[in-house]
């Protein structure tokens, strides 16, 4: 049994020996080093580049504009604006907006080249927050942008009104605001670029999303789509955010066009700071109702998401904020309206829960508070109201599986939530939340499917090709357990590519915890189909029926009959070489039968959902603000387990990450400018900030998730954020609504009080 | 300009020639393509470039080039023969501490200053020689778990 087992990722071998190469390390013979030029101001109009000094530096091979390159605009995908160029012609609008890009013969004398590149800017007045931005005389980032909104969402399902305005509710209203995070990802971003001399281009890009990249990347050079070949080496991590079409790519293809020569780049670990892409920050305005018996009765939301300087994939992110987590509970009546609004800043991108820790932030605060008022245990309102399988929510998903209610209760019980409770000790409090999340879902394109070859070669090794990206969360190993499951070979008897859109087939790639449920779908449906072809090769061999075949531990075999059994190697040559055979080369293909993710309507966008529960525990130092994470315990949904080895890893990373961005995590914006740009100013978690974390599953089998699994790499931080402000009120009776909770900002919450008393 | 410069890497002999502002990290990343040691922040704070100076693991990011000349270093690459690997390389690939693998060449060469040098060897000791070396993928619980088992693989081997 491959399935179900804790084993290592497959790589792992070379990955501890250091022999793993990522787009950072690739060298290419002649190869040059790209680097580019980032306005140092907020907003402005450039007025003129002139290049001329910077192209007679000795090794110095090309200097590129926006004014070389197609002045087309683009944007995330063909639903989203298009307001972005490669390199920005018109006006930068961040700190970090690309605006050339130059290509030498090494890293530092191409640094040198942009210390001589001479661009005039004309400043002009920037925007920085939500209310700068939407004040009425506004400066404007994008001309066709009228009150810098980028774009909006309103819907309404029951009748909320009347919902708030029934007798006897409990109602409780709120404003949240959460901050900027970068998702530190260990590998920068890059890539290689490389033309052939029939005019096509190879883009080496540490990306989740080839296919999607293919698309921006055409559109923004001008080129047919069948002229790009993307190519993922392995990812040094990506937690969502590595789908972007960065100017990096663009304006690393054009030098290396006008150069000859392949061209590399990589961000500095400021860069990514700077034109990185980071979380969204939000203020999130929110209002509940819930009966006196603690029943959920409606649900208001207003969002502003401060989408930086272009959309890129915000729209999407506002799409799925404003109605995912609604799912969670039973609720029949809701109403959002959001904004993005574009502010001088990055652009954001995906991360880990994609707007669900923000969202969650909120939505279980309110939980507590009615929790409270109706003098209700917690815990106990969240499992009164817990969506259960069977479900349809509010807006039409199909919870075909749903582990929630029994979520919470592991994690009650784990905890020690009721006894706890019962013996209070000062400063010390337990907090719980839960989330929702996607498990693939039909988004964007319209298209959710997933396509997987597999192929037996004739020594019986086994290989995968699939378009569905590895980033380091695991995707291949989980492929490689699934078709070693189905063709009863060993592990190391299988690989998997990674995805290169000449050879594996159009993909979305690992977005919204996809990658299990559509790709390993998709894998095992090709397996499933060499299995077969297998068993007719060996019927052929033998002259039986397929019906009397067997296969296990590798041997094809006639039932019944030990005489007659072949290795499925010694079936594979057979085939090959038999008059007439031929390879064992099968397809799998996915579709799920979803619609399309609308939140205006009734859909049910993805095959599966997927749960967790947790509680905190925490202990405060009401002297110096201190939290001590005394435990987490994490109850997940993620169907059945198929590798709990790195099931485990990922919701403790995503449990970290969590902590990390309640507590210390920020990239800090004065008056626009970022004031620390790196690892340690920004506040990213060591070892020492990793606290006791239990993490348990609970045991539903999903009936569309290959082996019934669905998705798990997004369970584990959306909760954190809740748990811990809800563990923190617990302790010292301050609930904080934004983000993060310093130690600065408890001592200043507790001085507050004692005045106050 | 550029100066000639020998520098000793995992028992080789390599005559280079570099800039006196190129770190180590780059010229063993650019030059030597050992690219095991990775840079994911060039200015210390992460560990990913450690690489072992002397036999006690160091930021390769932090160090010039020039100034290497007469010592060891030891890059992942160098740490157990091709195709071979030392008890601690096991212990991360069994306990599943390696996800993406970025962090790893430095946490590995990081831990192994740890177990052959460290007076002590507790969680606290541990955790204080990791400290500087930032993982994102794994939550650090099944690298410290690695690290204390190939800790008790050794002293089980030296009885
Ligand atoms: S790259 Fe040297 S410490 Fe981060
Ligand atoms: S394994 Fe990815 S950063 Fe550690």
């Amino acid at each position: 049994m491959a399935v179900g087992k804790p084993v290592p990722v497959v790589d792992a071998r070379a990955k501890v020996s250091g022999r793993t190469q990522y787009t950072v390390d690739l060298h290419r013979p002649g190869m040059l080093y790209g680097k580019i030029l980032r306005s140092p101001h907020h907003h402005a109009r450039v007025v003129s580049i002139d290049t001329s000094a910077a192209l007679h530096i000795p090794g110095v091979k090309a200097v590129v504009t926006g004014f070389d390159l197609p002045r087309v605009r683009y944007g995330f995908g063909w639903r989203h604006r298009q307001d972005m160029y490669a390199l920005s012609w018109d006006k930068a609008r961040f700190k970090g907006d690309e605006i050339a890009a130059v290509a030498a013969v090494d890293e530092s004398t191409a640094a040198e080249a942009l210390q001589a590149i001479v661009v005039e800017y004309e400043p002009l007045p920037p925007v920085f927050d939500f209310d700068a931005a939407l004040a009425g005389d506004a400066p404007l980032l994008h001309d066709d942008a009228p009150g810098n909104i980028a774009g909006t969402l309103a819907f309404s399902k029951g009748d909320v009104d009347a919902a708030f305005a029934e007798p006897d509710v409990v109602v409780v209203e709120g404003t949240y605001e959460t901050q900027r995070v970068h998702q530190c990802y260990m590998e920068p971003m890059g890539c290689l670029a490389e033309w052939s001399p029939d005019g096509r281009l190879t883009m080496y890009i540490g990306s989740m999303n080839t296919s999607g990249i293919r698309w921006m990347l055409a559109n923004s050079l001008e080129l047919p789509i069948s002229r790009v070949r993307v190519v993922q080496p392995n990812v040094g991590g990506s937690f969502g955010s590595k789908v972007t079409n960065a100017g990096l790519y663009p304006a690393t293809a054009w030098l290396a066009k006008v150069t000859g020569r392949p061209v590399r780049t990589v961000y500095t670990r400021e860069e990514e700071y700077f034109a990185g892409r980071p979380r969204v920050n939000n203020r999130i305005w929110l209002k509940t109702a819930a009966r006196r018996d603690g029943s959920l009765l409606a649900r208001e939301v207003k969002l502003l998401n401060d989408v930086g300087a272009y959309v890129e994939m915000a729209a999407a992110m506002l799409e799925v904020m404003s109605h995912r987590s609604d799912s969670l509970y039973r609720i029949p009546n809701i109403r959002f309206d959001g904004r993005m609004v574009y502010t001088n800043k990055s652009p954001i991108g995906a991360y880990r829960g994609f707007g669900n820790p923000q969202m969650t932030f909120a939505y279980e605060e309110q939980l507590d508070r009615i929790a409270r008022e109706l003098d209700m245990d917690p815990l106990e309102l969240r499992l009164k109201n817990a969506s259960r399988q069977g479900d349809v929510s509010v807006h039409g998903w199909e919870l075909k599986s749903c582990g929630y209610p029994q979520a919470l209760e592991i994690v009650r019980e784990r905890s020690g939530w009721v006894q706890k409770r019962a013996e209070r000790r000062p400063f010390r409090g337990l907090g719980v939340a839960g989330t929702i999340h996607e498990g693939d879902d039909r988004h964007s394109t319209g298209f959710a499917g997933s396509e997987a070859t597999l192929e037996i070669f004739e020594d019986g090794r086994v290989s995968i090709t699939s378009g569905e990206g590895e980033f380091g969360q695991g995707a291949h190993t989980t492929f490689a357990q699934i078709a070693a499951e189905v063709l009863t070979v060993p592990l190391e008897d299988v690989s998997v590519r990674f995805p290169d859109t000449d050879i594996s087939a159009y993909a979305l790639g690992p977005w919204g915890s996809r990658i299990t449920i559509s790709g390993g779908n998709a894998v095992r449906y090709a397996a499933e189909a060499a299995r077969n072809q297998l068993l007719e090769e060996a019927a052929v061999m033998w002259d039986v029926r397929t019906e009397n075949l067997g296969i296990a531990e590798g041997r094809v075999f006639v039932e019944g009959d030990p005489e007659r059994s072949s290795t499925v190697a010694e079936v594979a040559k057979a085939a090959l070489y038999r008059l007439n055979g031929g390879v064992i080369r099968t397809v799998g293909k996915e579709e799920p039968s979803t619609s399309m993710m609308n939140p205006e309507i009734q859909s049910n966008p993805c095959s599966a959902y997927s749960f967790a529960a947790q509680v905190a525990e925490v202990t405060v130092d009401p002297d110096t603000g201190r939290v001590t994470i005394e435990g987490i315990w994490t109850a997940n949904d993620c169907g059945r387990v198929l590798n709990p080895l790195m099931a485990d890893a990922q919701v403790e990373a995503s449990v970290l990450q969590g902590i990390g961005f309640t507590l210390s995590e920020h990239m800090e914006y004065r008056r626009g400018h970022l004031r620390e740009a790196g690892f340690l100013g920004t506040g990213t978690p060591n070892v020492y900030d990793m606290p006791p974390v239990e993490v348990r599953y609970t045991d539903t089998h999903d009936p569309y998730g290959p082996y019934g699994a669905k998705g798990v790499a997004e369970l584990g931080q959306p909760p954190i954020p809740a748990a811990l402000a809800g563990a923190i009120e617990d302790a010292i009776g301050v609930r904080f609504t934004r983000l993060p909770i310093t130690p600065e900002d408890i001592v200043r919450a507790l001085q507050k009080k004692e005045d106050q008393a | 300009m550029k100066q000639p410069i020998v520098l000793n890497v995992n028992g080789e002999t390599h005559e280079l020639l570099v800039r006196s502002t190129e770190t180590l990290a780059s010229v063993l990343r650019g030059q030597l393509l050992l690219t095991g040691t990775k840079e994911a922040c060039g200015v210390g704070e992460c560990g990913a470039c450690s690489v072992l100076i002397d036999g006690r693991a160091v930021n390769s990011c932090l160090l010039l080039a020039v100034d290497m000349e007469g010592h060891e270093i030891v890059t992942i690459e160098g740490l157990a023969p091709e195709g071979e690997l030392t008890p601690l390389q096991e212990a991360f690939v069994e306990h599943g501490a390696v996800h993406c693998g970025f962090c790893t060449p430095g946490m590995i060469v990081t831990a192994t200053d740890y177990l052959r040098n460290s007076p002590r060897h507790d969680r606290g000791a541990l955790k204080r020689a990791i400290e500087g070396n930032v993982c994102r993928c794994t939550g650090y619980v099944k690298i410290v778990e690695a690290i204390e088992d190939a800790q008790a693989r050794l002293e089980v081997d030296r009885v």
